[in-house]
């Protein structure tokens, strides 16, 4: 299987910089929004997203529910976030999603598989895991969808499970997209503990926007989700809720 | 939530029942209290008179009962007259001035206002000048004195509206002065507004004024240029940029989406919440 054009740690221009645009904080965080900051930061794409409140209101709850539990492993959910982010070359999103792949049971070999940076065939024995980290490829590459790899998935997966599969590298390569353009930083306890595995990119990517940026200065969003708002939700019982809060979208917003 | 949920948060009281229109926030002025940090080279932010009529005519559909114009300063804008008149023509509308422009060609501007369900409010803080001055400026208080029996003679309502900082002792003495002076410049006790300052905006660099979040504030949708607020209070300057703690919602039209939101959030707190400030 090819390798994704890139790896997804390292970025090219805008290294260094701030975040491309502002970051809501806590204290000024427009009224509709304020419940997702009542657990503490709620990572980066929430406090952009708080810019437009009511774009926050509406996309929280969809990102919830495709990142979220669901009928999809935890284990695979992880693999799809992570192989499409990386496929999109999303620094923000493979280094956070690093980390929740680690506490949902991936190994490094796996994780750096994923990443790009080993074959997969040699890592993933499970020909369903690869019909799908193939399937995340296609979703991801532009031009038609190879028919192997729609075929490989069809025949490893209930049509519902290829539907949610889709759409969940679908999203997650809409999130890809945002976060790279808004260049969104990793906070310090994700770098940290990227480098604690040996998992941080290599380069100057983790000296890059990470530590500018206001959530800089909070709690960290995309850590292990434990001490975050997830923790406090309903999702807390799986570790699909450290992969919610990764993307700061666990709190229990306003329904 | 629908059209007919808003007209009941009105009707009950939850909602105020004035949409606030900041026309711009550009100002001849830079009082030293001012919300929206406003100075002559401030960036004008400025809400289209057509954008202006389309928010009135969409709140009178869904049942507010009034409009309010503030800014910087509404009349820097030569269209202002004759928008006024359109919007007076749909719903009540009071606009908010320091009345340091109606003179010559700009007092002659004025006169589709007469007649029209248009209330022009007046800043006058002190009966004395030279404390009146220090907050708005070198002669401010005597072109106020003098342009209000002007707005009064073309048949033009006119409110004073006096911003005093809790903090600062006024004497009783004063107080009553000034209201002698507001009723023989010809405007009413009725039409006499008095309110304190916000400790925001330039108010907070210079430490005056009471501190208030949406607790202490009536909800009144605002629509500035940058979305929809919860308050005329709320789309204040800091560092250039627009506060965020009172926004609503960045959509404004159709007015029934923050409109929506902000009853909803209206409707999530004690009744009379916002009264111990009195700050209307």
């Amino acid at each position: 299987m090819t390798p994704p054009a890139s790896n997804g740690a390292a970025t090219g221009p805008g290294l260094g910089l701030g975040p491309g645009v502002r970051l809501v904080e806590a204290g000024g965080a427009p009224l509709l929004a304020r419940p997702y900051f009542a657990g503490g930061d709620p990572g980066p794409i929430v406090a952009a997203l708080a810019l437009v409140p009511e774009l926050l209101e509406a996309t929280a709850p969809f990102l919830g529910a495709v990142l979220g539990p669901s009928a999809v492993p935890l284990r695979l959910k992880e693999m799809v976030i992570l192989r499409t982010s990386a496929r999109a070359s999303c620094r923000y999103c493979v280094e956070a999603h690093t980390v929740v792949a680690r506490d949902a049971g991936l190994t490094v070999a796996e994780v750096r598989a994923l990443r790009g940076e080993a074959d997969i065939d040699g890592v993933f024995a499970d020909a369903s895991e690869r019909a799908a980290i193939g399937w995340c490829d296609a979703v991801v590459d532009t031009g038609a969808i190879p028919e192997g790899a729609r075929a490989a998935l069809a025949s490893s997966f209930p049509e519902h499970l290829v539907v949610e599969l889709t759409l969940l590298a679908a999203t997650t390569l809409l999130l890809n997209r945002f976060c790279t353009a808004l260049r969104l930083p990793t906070s310090p306890a994700v770098l940290d503990r990227l480098a604690a595995e040996g998992l941080a990119a290599e380069g100057p990517a983790a000296e890059g926007p990470a530590a500018e940026g206001p959530a800089a200065e909070g709690p960290a969003a995309e850590g292990p989700a434990a001490e975050g708002p997830a923790a406090e939700g309903p999702a807390a019982e799986g570790l699909a809720a450290e992969g919610l809060a990764a993307e700061g979208l666990a709190a229990e917003g306003p329904a | 939530m629908t059209a007919g949920a808003v007209a009941e948060a009105i009707a009950s009281g939850a909602l105020g029942g004035r949409v606030w229109l900041y026309s711009n926030y550009h100002c001849n002025l830079a009082c030293t209290y001012c919300l929206t940090d406003s100075a002559p080279s401030s960036p004008r932010r400025e809400l289209p008179a057509d954008a202006m009529v389309t928010v009135a005519r969409q709140a009178a559909d869904l049942g507010f009962a009034a409009l309010g114009v503030t800014g910087g300063e509404p009349f820097l804008r030569p269209d202002m007259p004759d928008t006024l008149a359109e919007l007076g023509g749909i719903l009540p509308t009071v606009v908010l001035s320091n009345a340091t422009l109606f003179t010559g060609r700009r007092l002659e501007r004025l006169r589709p206002l007469a007649g029209a369900d248009v209330a022009v409010q007046v800043s006058l803080d002190r009966a004395d000048a030279p404390p009146n001055d220090q907050l708005r400026g070198d002669g401010n208080h005597g072109r106020v004195v003098d342009a209000i029996p002007r707005l009064v003679s073309l048949g033009i309502r006119v409110r004073v509206g006096t911003t005093l900082d809790p903090a600062a002792e006024i004497p009783e003495e004063e107080r009553s002065r000034l209201c002698e002076l507001h009723r023989a410049l010809g405007v009413p006790d009725e039409d006499h507004v008095v309110r304190p300052i916000v400790r925001r905006g330039r108010a907070a660099q210079s430490g005056v004024g009471v501190d208030a979040g949406p607790a202490d504030l009536p909800p009144e949708l605002t629509i500035p240029a940058d979305g929809a607020f919860w308050s005329p209070f709320g789309p204040t300057i800091r560092e250039g940029r627009p506060d965020l703690d009172l926004l609503v919602t960045r959509t404004t039209d159709p007015l029934s989406a923050p409109a929506a939101a902000i009853a909803r959030l209206a409707g999530a707190r004690p009744p009379g919440d916002d009264a111990r400030m009195g700050i209307r």
